[in-house]
């Protein structure tokens, strides 16, 4: 872990370092957040419910390119919806940075790295009491600008991540198919266990972002964000997982040159 | 143009931002969709369907689907499904009913074969009155753990350790585990009453596993279910690894075992068996349960529980109705001045 934020720092001054500079804003973000969710290896309900959304980062735009740092956390209550079983917390914490190159009049395009994506999730009164996905994504990543308007889509490209639970048991689904399940191993089959992460790549999991961002005065802007997920860890029983927020983004520090 | 382009990047946010239309719809709550679905997590998720349970549950689906209609009640509905979960007799998989949105529940299922034997006039393995009154209050036996084990010496020789564990839902530290075995390490054998362990936490039962080890030693497999059919199964070699401690207790052991020894009970016997020269259980055939359940919700919020895997021991047993012990020993009743199980526990180690 030490290794990535290192990596990540050295990013950051390389990149700010590079750049021809014209705007640079560290700026933190509040909101609401609406977050659906299906696991067909349980359940075809659906879970849903509203909650709140918090971010903080560093953006910085030449005119050529931008680069930025964001960590973004959303918690929501879930319930399901056909009936009144356990209510299900859940909790998002993402942090990324991205770096885009403007290929033409206002269209940027490049990557984003989410370091670090841990989506977790409990359910009250179950043994089977928690699901999560963590790991980290490359995502393709374009933003289009129009007068106060800043659109933007990302597609998961490739990603280094684990989910649990699988088919039938707490553990996940690689650790139980390798035969490799240690009851004698504490934080196996648990969100702290960094092991047994796995490789994959679009379209399994499908993983796509959309945002749209309209600027309101020079510190002030307002975004609607929308990010769906969805994973097939065994053959025709996907879990699905939807996040909408919408969030209002105050700019601290709002250097130009 | 750029109007243009404004609304199509609209229109792809607005269609895209809807990620219900990549999910299943919601499943019905009608009698026959519950059934349905309740049927199918057995026929995917049950891990034992080959113990002759098959046929035995392919009946009384049909039976079930025979009398299904759209008018049968939630009660008649709740009792069909109870026949259901009553036929898989692993003792983990039931089927809870939420009568009102609170805690509280009423379930059928957990039909733990070694409870129904008692029923059926199997003999008890033990009597609490005996065990407290002409052993535990006679001897220098203490509660520790807030009352949840046990521990001490009896009288008939203080020598040998005494420690009850009637239950292994317990949060307990390493720490505690740790005292538990400095207390114990200068008694010349042990005697470790597990009857009456219904089970509760298997990584808790494994730790205590581990002090009675200095070796890594096979200990069996799990049989996992992966995948909706039927032959859908991963393997799991299990390993005992002695605990890193030094107060590892190598002297002979007896563990006391009856029907109701259960599920997590279950784990530790089977972690322990392997150790045949200096570890034997005594009293009546244990209760089994050694599938790991897991759980979820029907979609109209009642609660179920299935065993999704098996434990299977180094010796080959399927363990799920339980191992009979190496000495059998059965409770005489009738004498209310002994627990003739404790009573042979003690000559064997002397």
């Amino acid at each position: 872990m030490k290794k990535t934020f290192l990596t990540l720092f050295l990013l950051v001054i390389c990149f700010s370092g590079l750049q021809a500079q014209k705007k640079s804003v560290f700026y933190i973000e509040a909101g609401a957040a609406y977050s659906t969710f299906q696991d067909t290896k349980y359940s075809d309900v659906i879970y849903s419910g509203f909650g709140g959304k918090y971010g903080i980062g560093y953006l910085k735009e030449s005119p050529k390119n931008i680069w930025g740092i964001n960590l973004e956390i959303i918690a929501v209550n879930e319930k399901p919806s056909t009936h009144n079983g356990g209510s299900s917390p859940t909790f998002n914490v993402v942090l990324q940075t991205m770096y885009l190159r403007k290929i033409k009049d206002q269209l940027y395009v490049g990557a984003t790295w989410d370091v670090m994506d841990v989506y977790f999730k409990t359910f009250e009164d179950l043994n089977k009491d928690r699901h999560f996905v963590s790991g980290s994504t490359l995502w393709a990543s374009g933003i289009y600008s129009y007068k106060k308007f800043r659109f933007g889509l990302d597609l998961g490209l490739v990603s280094y991540f684990k989910e649990a639970p699988g088919f039938a048991s707490i553990y996940p689904q690689q650790i139980v198919e390798k035969g490799n399940v240690n009851p004698q191993d504490d934080k196996q089959g648990t969100v702290l266990d960094f092991r047994n992460y796995q490789l994959k790549t679009i379209p399994n999991p499908v993983q796509v972002r959309t945002s749209i961002r309209y600027q309101l005065t020079k510190r002030f802007s307002i975004a609607y964000k929308w990010r769906l997920r969805k994973i097939k860890q065994i053959k025709n029983y996907p879990s699905t997982y939807g996040i909408h927020s919408l969030s209002v983004r105050y700019n601290i520090t709002n250097k130009s040159k | 143009m750029k109007q243009i382009k404004i609304s199509l990047l609209l229109l792809l946010v607005m269609i895209s931002s809807c990620e219900k239309i990549t999910m299943e719809p919601n499943p019905k709550t009608d009698p026959l969709s519950i059934f349905n679905e309740y049927s199918k997590l057995i026929d995917e998720k049950y891990a034992m369907l080959d113990f002759n349970k098959q046929e035995e549950i392919k009946k009384e689906k049909d039976f079930i689907r025979s009398i299904l209609t759209s008018k049968t009640t939630e009660v008649m509905l709740f009792v069909l499904l109870e026949g259901l979960t009553s036929i898989l007799r692993d003792g983990h998989s039931a089927l809870f009913e939420r009568l009102d949105g609170e805690s509280s529940m009423s379930f059928s299922g957990f039909v733990m074969q070694g409870e129904q034997d008692i029923k059926d006039g199997y003999v008890l393995g033990i009597d609490k009155d005996i065990l407290d009154q002409n052993y535990i209050q006679k001897s220098d036996i203490r509660d520790i753990l807030g009352g949840k084990f046990q521990i001490g010496s009896l009288l008939q020789n203080k020598d040998i350790g005494y420690l009850r564990i009637p239950s292994w839902d317990i949060e307990v530290s390493d720490e505690e585990i740790e005292n538990i075995f400095i207390e114990l390490k200068d008694t010349k054998g042990l005697v470790l009453d597990l009857r009456d362990n219904v089970g509760g936490d298997a990584v808790v039962s494994t730790k205590f596993a581990s002090y009675f080890t200095d070796e890594t030693i096979y200990v069996g497999y799990e049989r996992f279910k992966t995948g909706p059919n039927y032959t859908d199964f991963s393997i799991s070699k299990y390993y005992l690894n002695p605990a890193k401690s030094v107060n590892k207790y190598l002297k002979p052991v007896m563990v006391l075992t009856d029907r109701k020894t259960y599920s997590a009970s279950t784990t530790f016997l089977y972690n322990v068996d392997p150790i045949e020269e200096r570890i034997k259980t005594v009293g009546q055939r244990s209760g089994g349960g050694s599938g790991i359940p897991t759980d979820g919700y029907l979609a109209n919020g009642w609660y179920w529980v299935l065993s999704t895997s098996e434990f299977i021991d180094a010796k080959g047993r399927h363990l799920n109705d339980g191992v009979d012990p190496d000495i059998p020993v059965v409770l005489n009743l009738e004498d209310k001045t002994k627990d003739e199980v404790i009573e042979r526990a003690m000559i064997e180690l002397q």
